[in-house]
C-alpha cells in the first residue's frame, strides 16, 4: 500500500533545543496512526512541520507521494485538521461554521450544502445546526470542531487530542466516528494522551520522546517490547516487610508495591507468575481476598519507554 | 472531493462569512456601529443647549403710531427692515443677529402696559411732527436690548428726516412702492456699519469640528473590524486562523475577503454616521454629500489598513491588540479635537508647530478631509486629503504585508 505520509530525517531546532531529531514517519493509506509521547516530545512540532505551519532545518516531507510545501494547495485540499483547541468562529452558527471552513475547500455551493449536511449528520449535530458555539456543551463543541475538519472529505486527517475534556458518551461517539472515517477511506493521524483510546482505534502507534521515535508498531507489538508480562493484583491484609521481600525475590516479579489493601505486582512474561506468587503467599500463611491479573497496556509501554518521572 | 481555490472569486465567495462574522460580533456592533451614533446624539444634545444659550433672542419692541400717513409709512419701513434683517440672518445661519419683534399700538397706554408687563422691552413713540422717542420702563433701563433699540431709533430718525426731505421735494415719490423698500434697506443698514464677508463657502459652526473629529474617531474604531477578521485568519492569531492557514485557500484570497468585508462594514457605518450628523444633527456638508460618501470610502480604507497592520503584529495576543487599538484610537482622536476645547487647542498647537504629526494622524486627516470638502471652494485640498488617506493606507498595508510574510504558527 503506498505511503500517504513519508517523513525522512526531519530536524527542527528552536535555538539550542532540538525539537525533532532526524524524525522518520511513514503512514500507509487507510491507517489510523497513533502518535504518542510526553509533553514536549515533538509530536506537535512534527505535525506542524507536515502541515507547513513550521519551517524545518533538515529532512523531507512527502504527502500523497509528493513533496509538501507551504504553497501546495492541491495537497492541502486533501488534508483535514482537527486541532486540540476548538477552532471555530463564535459569531457563526454551527452550520455556518462548517460551511465557512468547507468553503475554503469547495467552491460549488450545492456540493457544499450536501457536504455540510453530511458532516453535521456524521457528528450528530444536525439538531444543533442553528445554535452558536457558545450555546454548545463541551462535547458538542468538540464534535463541531471535528465537523469543521472533515466536511470537505479529506483523505488525510490530523486529529490532535480531539477528546480532551469530553464526557465518555461524546468520546465514544467521536472514536466511533474516526473509525467510520477510516472505513470510508481516510487516513488518520491521531495524537492523544489517552492510551486506551489509542489502543482502541489505532492500527499502528509511534511513541516519541526527545524528538525521535522510541518505538513503533501495532499495540500488541509495542506491548511485547517491555518486560511486563502481566500485572497481578492481590487483595491482602498488611503483608509485612518480610513477605514483601520474599515476593520481590521471585524471578518473575519485577516490581511489588503494597498500598490500599492491595499487593500490586508487575511480572515479567512467564507461564508461572501467578502460581509462583500464590506459592509464596501460602507459605507465609497469608490469606488473599480477590485476585486478578491484567495484561500490559499501552500506558505501561509508554511509562516504561518514556520513564515515570514528571515532565514539564 | 476537495479542490483548492485561490482566485478573486474565492475571495468574494468568502466575503459572506466574514461579513456575518463581523456584523454579529458584539464588540463591533457596540463600538463601530452604535457608539458613533450615540456620540453624535450626545453632541447634538450638548451643542443644542449651547446654541440656544448663545443665540440672540427676539427683542420685543412696541411701536406707538398716531395713525397719520407719515408715521404709518415710517412704521411700515421699520417693520420691513426688521423682517429683512431677520431673514438675512436666518439664511446665513448667523446666531448673532437679533431680530426685532415689533408690536404696533395706537394707544400709548397699551404700549406702556405691555412694557410694564414685560411683553416688550421698550416702545417707540412715532407722532406726526415729533422726533421719534423711546420709552423704557425703569426696571429695564440700560439693558442691551434697549441699546439695540436705541440704535434702531437713531436709524429711524435718519429715515424720518429723509422722508421729510422727500415729502418736501417730491411728494409723489412717497406713493411709489420702491421707496418703502429703499427706506427699509436704509434701516437695515448693515452696509453702513459693517460688511459680512464669506471666507468659507459654507457658514461654519464651532461645533462642526466635533462631528468631523467623531468621524475620525469612528474610522479608527472601525479598524476593530479588520483586526477581528485578520486575526481570525492568521495561524498565530487564533485556533480558527491556524485551521484556515492549513486549508486549500491561500492567505492572499482569505485576507482579501476579510479586507473587503471589513471595508464594507466600516464604510456602511461611516455612511450611517454621516447621514445621522447631516440629517439629524443638521451639520452642513456644503451641498457636497456625494463627495462626502467618497470621503467615507477613503476613510474606511484607512480603517482597514490600520486594523490589518495591528492584526499583523506578531507575538502579541489578540486581547492585547484589541486594547492597543482602542488606546491608539483614543490617543489619535485627542489632537483631532474630539474631547473638548483643550484637545482642540492641542490640535491647533500641533498643526502650528508640528504639522507632520497631524499629517500622519489618521483621525486628524479624516476630520480634515470632511472639513476641506465642506468649507473650501476648490476641491483640490479635498483631493489632497484623499491622496493622503490613500498613501496612509498603502503604507499600513505594506508594513502589514512585511510582518505577515513567512509568519508561521508555533503550536497547534
Amino acid at each position: 500500500m503506498p505511503d500517504i505520509v513519508n517523513v525522512r530525517g526531519l530536524v527542527k531546532r528552536y535555538g539550542a533545543t532540538l525539537a525533532l531529531d532526524h524524525f522518520v514517519l511513514r503512514i500507509a493509506r487507510g491507517e489510523i496512526f497513533g502518535l504518542l509521547g510526553p509533553n514536549g516530545c515533538g509530536k506537535t512540532t512534527a505535525i506542524n512541520c507536515m502541515l507547513q505551519l513550521l519551517t524545518y532545518d533538515r529532512g523531507s516531507i512527502e504527502l500523497f507521494g509528493e513533496p509538501m510545501t507551504p504553497t501546495r494547495y492541491d495537497l492541502k485540499a486533501r488534508i483535514g485538521v482537527v486541532p486540540q483547541q476548538v477552532a471555530v468562529l463564535d459569531e457563526l452558527t454551527v452550520r455556518e461554521n462548517v460551511d465557512a471552513f468547507c468553503a475554503l475547500y469547495v467552491a460549488d455551493a450545492r456540493t457544499r450544502r450536501r457536504l455540510v449536511d453530511e458532516a453535521l449528520d456524521f457528528v450528530g449535530l444536525t439538531d444543533h445546526a442553528k445554535k452558536r458555539p457558545r450555546k454548545l456543551s463541551g462535547g458538542l463543541l468538540r464534535r463541531l470542531n471535528i465537523a469543521c475538519g472533515i466536511a470537505h472529505r479529506p483523505e488525510l486527517l490530523f486529529l490532535d487530542e480531539p477528546t480532551v475534556a469530553v464526557d465518555p458518551q461524546s468520546r465514544n461517539a467521536i472514536l466511533d466516528g474516526i473509525r467510520r472515517l477510516r472505513d470510508e477511506g481516510a487516513t488518520v493521524v491521531y495524537t492523544s494522551h489517552y492510551m486506551e483510546e489509542v489502543e482502541r482505534i489505532c492500527g499502528r502507534v509511534m511513541i516519541m520522546d526527545a524528538g525521535r521515535s522510541v518505538a513503533e508498531g501495532t499495540p500488541d507489538e509495542l506491548k511485547r517490547l517491555i518486560d511486563l508480562g502481566e500485572r497481578i493484583v492481590v487483595e491482602l491484609d498488611a503483608p509485612g516487610e518480610a513477605l514483601l521481600e520474599r515476593v520481590r525475590g521471585l524471578r518473575c516479579v519485577t516490581r511489588a508495591v503494597y498500598a490500599d489493601g492491595e499487593l500490586r505486582l508487575d511480572c515479567a512474561p512467564s507461564a508461572h507468575a501467578l502460581l509462583d506468587v500464590f506459592g509464596v503467599l501460602e507459605e507465609a500463611g497469608a490469606v488473599p481476598g480477590r485476585v486478578w491479573s491484567e495484561p500490559p497496556t499501552l500506558n505501561d509501554v509508554f511509562l516504561e519507554l518514556c520513564g515515570r518521572e514528571l515532565r514539564d | 472531493m476537495s479542490h483548492g481555490t485561490n482566485g478573486p472569486r474565492t475571495a468574494l465567495r468568502l466575503v459572506r462569512f466574514d461579513l456575518t462574522q463581523a456584523l454579529r460580533n458584539r464588540g463591533i456592533v457596540i463600538w463601530v456601529m452604535v457608539f458613533p451614533i450615540v456620540l453624535a446624539s450626545i453632541f447634538m444634545v450638548m451643542f443644542d443647549g449651547y446654541e440656544s444659550g448663545e443665540a440672540a433672542t427676539d427683542i420685543h419692541v412696541g411701536l406707538v403710531i398716531d395713525g397719520s400717513a407719515g408715521t404709518t409709512r415710517l412704521a411700515d419701513a421699520l417693520k420691513e427692515a426688521t423682517e429683512g434683517t431677520s431673514e438675512g440672518a436666518a439664511s446665513a445661519g448667523a446666531a448673532d443677529a437679533a431680530p426685532l419683534d415689533i408690536t404696533t399700538y395706537t394707544d400709548e397706554r397699551d404700549a406702556a402696559a405691555a412694557a410694564d408687563a414685560g411683553e416688550v422691552c421698550a416702545y417707540v413713540l412715532l407722532r406726526e411732527g415729533e422726533r421719534p422717542r423711546m420709552v423704557v420702563p425703569a426696571r429695564e433701563a440700560g439693558g442691551i436690548e434697549q441699546a439695540i433699540v436705541q440704535l434702531v431709533l437713531d436709524r429711524i430718525e435718519q429715515v424720518s428726516e429723509t422722508l421729510a426731505i422727500v415729502a418736501k421735494q417730491d411728494p409723489a415719490a412717497l406713493a411709489r412702492p420702491g421707496v418703502a423698500r429703499a427706506l427699509a434697506a436704509s434701516l437695515a443698514g448693515d452696509d453702513v456699519i459693517s460688511e459680512r464677508i464669506a471666507v468659507l463657502r459654507t457658514q461654519s459652526s464651532e461645533f462642526t469640528r466635533y462631528y468631523y473629529a467623531m468621524l475620525g474617531f469612528s474610522s479608527l474604531m472601525g479598524a476593530q473590524v479588520a483586526l477581528l477578521l485578520v486575526v481570525s485568519k492568521r495561524a498565530d492569531g487564533s485556533p480558527a486562523g491556524m485551521r484556515r492557514q492549513v486549508c486549500a485557500t491561500g492567505p492572499l484570497a482569505q485576507l482579501a475577503s476579510g479586507l473587503i468585508a471589513s471595508w464594507i462594514v466600516v464604510f456602511g457605518c461611516l455612511v450611517v454616521s454621516l447621514a445621522f450628523i447631516r440629517l439629524v444633527a443638521k451639520v452642513s456638508l456644503g451641498g457636497r454629500e456625494g463627495l462626502a460618501v467618497l470621503a467615507c470610502a477613503a476613510c474606511a480604507l484607512v480603517s482597514c489598513a490600520i486594523g490589518t497592520l495591528v492584526g499583523a503584529v506578531p507575538h502579541v495576543p489578540t486581547g492585547a491588540k484589541d486594547v492597543a487599538l482602542t488606546v491608539l484610537t483614543m490617543g489619535l482622536s485627542l489632537p483631532a479635537g474630539l474631547f473638548g476645547t483643550p484637545a482642540q487647542h492641542l490640535g491647533d498647537w500641533l498643526s502650528l508647530h508640528l504639522p507632520w504629526v497631524q499629517l500622519v494622524n489618521p483621525a486628524v486627516q479624516v476630520g480634515e478631509t470632511f472639513y476641506r470638502l465642506t468649507f473650501y471652494d476648490s476641491l483640490a485640498p479635498f483631493a489632497a486629503s484623499l491622496v493622503t488617506l490613500a498613501a496612509m493606507s498603502a503604507v499600513c498595508f505594506a508594513v502589514a504585508a512585511l510582518l505577515m510574510r513567512r509568519q508561521r504558527h508555533a503550536s497547534l
